[in-house]
């Protein structure tokens, strides 16, 4: 991997490249590592005692998962009626939720499977973590269609060609039917990719444990894997393939999900432009989920040492980058409203200005092209909390923009005697909360459960940069540790 | 039921080595003397992919993105081909008593096309993709012979260590006669630990 090997782990591989100080990038992985320390070191929060701070989180979060069962049950005894969506505005919380859950699964496979195929060594402790966040994030964002059509427990003959008594089949031409498809074709990819990274730590949690029942437990999620080379050399293939695969999978989501709005006639979403600043936009809302949650977890779980200052610089920089391009996507959006001269589009752009939702869309510009900017000055985007910040502020920006694009082109359409406003109910919030509360349950589950950190992948990055090193050292092959 | 005569069972000759490049060099050595061993299958085990392993081992290309082609290719077909029989199929056969007619549910929604092939490129695409990806893993998962919870070399204690910091070579042989030499010539090639464990045939 070409950035590993630029960035020597050993002190005096440093003297000898004679890079000045303040111009040397901090490493992948910090100090003098051997296999045995990054597996006791990566291995310890499974094994350990999770500790009060994790029980106290876990109950935070399993009380907001418990009321969004009070939501789900309160819904379908009662009926979609329950949300504040009424005429004109059908469309509010659930495919605001929907888009932005979706949206910040997108960084997962991005880090993952984008990052693979260029090899950047980045990705390489951080892709286990980001595609966690993706299958739970991926979970939340699915539950809200499905509620949303009133019966879920008959979804499935809408949504899927599941043959039947009454004849009845999907509408092949409607952009919901490929969503349908995309997003489960997007959750099932992700989770086997996730699971295919998992299996050789798996199989190092199941000879590493000391206890009996992990043992056990662990080796039978292992599959009995061995490490074999032709393991290997089959497992190479599937990794890199499934890389392949989810790339141009990743740009389709939310190219679909774009769908749903773009073929409409709407003004707001009736443009062309939303396809490519949808998938922007998940990458940057993405992104700062990314960081909100690894800047906390390496501090609490020990992870310093292969979750450097590098990683996180380097996500702030795609945060800046794909921040600039959902600015050019508002930009290309307003000037398109105006250069068409159409009353509808630019009585809907002026809505979103002075309209009554305007503090909202002011906020949203605030938070998603104004407060990015910060990290274009290393100080700050080396500064934790300012990071932590700016990456709880882009996901509000973020969830603004869809409610902007939701609620503020469905309230003022064409006819003004149709015009309304939305206000959520209880319910909306509860239900919204309610999905952090499940994504936070899963979250920690999979912190305590499952080494955050793919092992198998920095032990192999390691091993790498020592070839690398040894080579350029002229001493033949690695020989061991450091 | 007896057997005439017992099947030989196979004896599985282990070392663990400290060095990559030293459990590669062995493997190399074994296979040069496979001439005076006689047939042997060998393997490496390590926790993540080592270099030259393949090279050292003679071993092919994986069939794996083959497969993953043939199942891209038939989630494909399957893709446009439900979206087709379920919107656009409207065909009438035979006459007289044999008449029949295969109808799908023809929907008009805006006047398009009942077969309105554009239109079908997103979910052809998504099957394309999810198809392939199950012959990613399946694939991978079945010619590695998983899931396969028991295998001899599990038997021996200090194998364990192959998943965190050591790597491993096994020769597997038919011939009791050899388990001693091999043994010994893999502590010569510079194993740390060497063990052996016998398998009994089925």
């Amino acid at each position: 991997m070409s950035s590993a090997t630029e960035a020597p782990t050993s002190a005096t591989a440093m003297e000898k490249l004679e890079v000045p100080e303040h111009m040397r990038e901090p490493a992948l992985i910090e100090g003098p590592q051997t296999d045995r320390t990054l597996t006791d070191s990566i291995l310890h929060p499974v094994w350990r005692d999770p500790g009060r701070g994790w029980w106290m989180m876990l109950g935070i979060t399993s009380t907001f998962l418990g009321i969004l069962v009070l939501c789900i049950t309160y819904l379908i005894l009662t009926g979609v009626g329950v949300w504040g969506n009424n005429s004109p505005v059908y469309w509010a919380f659930d495919i605001i939720n929907f888009v932005w859950w979706v949206g910040i699964g997108h960084a997962g496979t991005l880090i993952s499977a984008i990052l693979l195929l260029f090899q950047q060594g980045w990705r390489t402790s951080i892709n286990r973590f980001a595609e966690a966040m993706t299958l739970f994030a991926v979970i939340c964002a699915a539950m809200f269609p499905a509620l949303h059509t009133g019966r879920p427990w008959f979804a499935a003959y809408w949504l899927v060609p599941i043959p039947n008594t009454m004849q009845m089949w999907p509408n092949f031409k409607s952009p919901l039917v490929w969503d349908v498809f995309a997003i489960s074709t997007y959750f099932t990819v992700s989770l086997l990719f996730w699971f295919v990274g998992l299996i050789p730590d798996l199989a190092t949690l199941r000879d590493a444990s000391v206890s009996r029942t992990r043992r056990f437990v662990y080796g039978i999620f292992a599959l009995g894997w061995r490490g074999s080379a032709r393991h290997w050399n089959n497992w190479k293939w599937s990794y890199l393939l499934l890389a392949g695969l989810s790339t141009p999978l990743v740009l389709s989501v939310h190219t679909i999900v774009s769908f749903d709005f773009a073929t409409s006639i709407l003004p707001g979403w009736h443009t062309t432009i939303f396809p490519p600043y949808f998938v922007a936009g998940a990458v940057f809302s993405g992104f700062a989920m990314v960081l909100s949650l690894l800047i906390p977890a390496r501090q609490f779980m020990g992870l310093k040492h292969v979750v450097t200052m590098r990683h996180i610089e380097n996500m702030c920089k795609v945060i800046l980058v794909t921040g600039w391009m959902v600015t050019f996507g508002y930009a290309c959006e307003m000037f398109a409203d105006w250069y068409s001269g159409s009353v509808f589009e630019i009585g809907q752009l002026m809505t979103r200005f002075k309209g009554p939702y305007a503090p909202l869309f002011w906020l949203l510009i605030f938070c998603n092209c104004v407060v990015p900017q910060v990290f274009w000055l290393k100080s700050l985007r080396t500064n934790l909390v300012v990071i932590w910040i700016v990456a709880a502020l882009v996901n509000v920006g973020m969830w603004l923009e869809r409610f902007v694009i939701v609620v503020i082109s469905l309230h003022q359409d064409f006819i003004p005697a149709s015009w309304g406003m939305y206000r959520p109910t209880i319910v909306d919030i509860g239900m919204f909360t309610g999905t952090m509360g499940l994504f936070g349950t899963a979250f920690l589950l999979f912190l305590k459960f499952v080494p955050a950190v793919a092992l198998a992948e920095v032990k192999e990055l390691r091993y790498e940069t020592e070839l690398a090193e040894s080579h350029a050292h002229g001493q033949g092959h690695g020989e061991g540790a450091h | 039921m007896s057997a005439a005569k017992p099947k030989p069972s196979t004896h599985w000759v282990l070392g663990g080595f400290k060095q990559a490049d030293k459990c590669l060099d062995a493997i190399r050595t074994l296979r040069k003397d496979e001439v005076e061993t006689g047939p042997v299958e060998l393997d490496i085990y390590s926790n993540y992919p080592i270099h030259g392993a393949e090279e050292a081992l003679g071993m092919k290309k994986s069939k794996v993105p083959f497969i993953v082609l043939c199942c891209a290719l038939f989630g494909a077909l399957n893709g446009y081909g439900i979206q087709t029989w379920a919107n656009a199929t409207s065909v009438s056969f035979l006459s007289g008593p044999w008449a029949g007619s295969l109808r799908g549910y023809l929907l008009n929604v805006g006047g398009r096309d009942a077969h309105a092939w554009a239109l079908n490129i997103p979910v052809t695409f998504e099957l394309t993709i999810l198809l392939g990806a199950f012959g990613a893993v399946f694939g991978m998962l079945a010619l590695n012979g998983l899931p396969r919870l028991h295998h001899p070399v599990f038997e021996v204690e200090a194998f364990r260590s192959a998943q965190i910091d050591r790597y491993w070579l096994s020769v597997a042989t038919k011939d009791e006669s050899k388990r001693e030499p091999l043994q010994a010539k893999l502590a010569a090639l510079g194993a740390e630990d060497v063990s052996s464990v016998e398998e009994p045939a089925e």
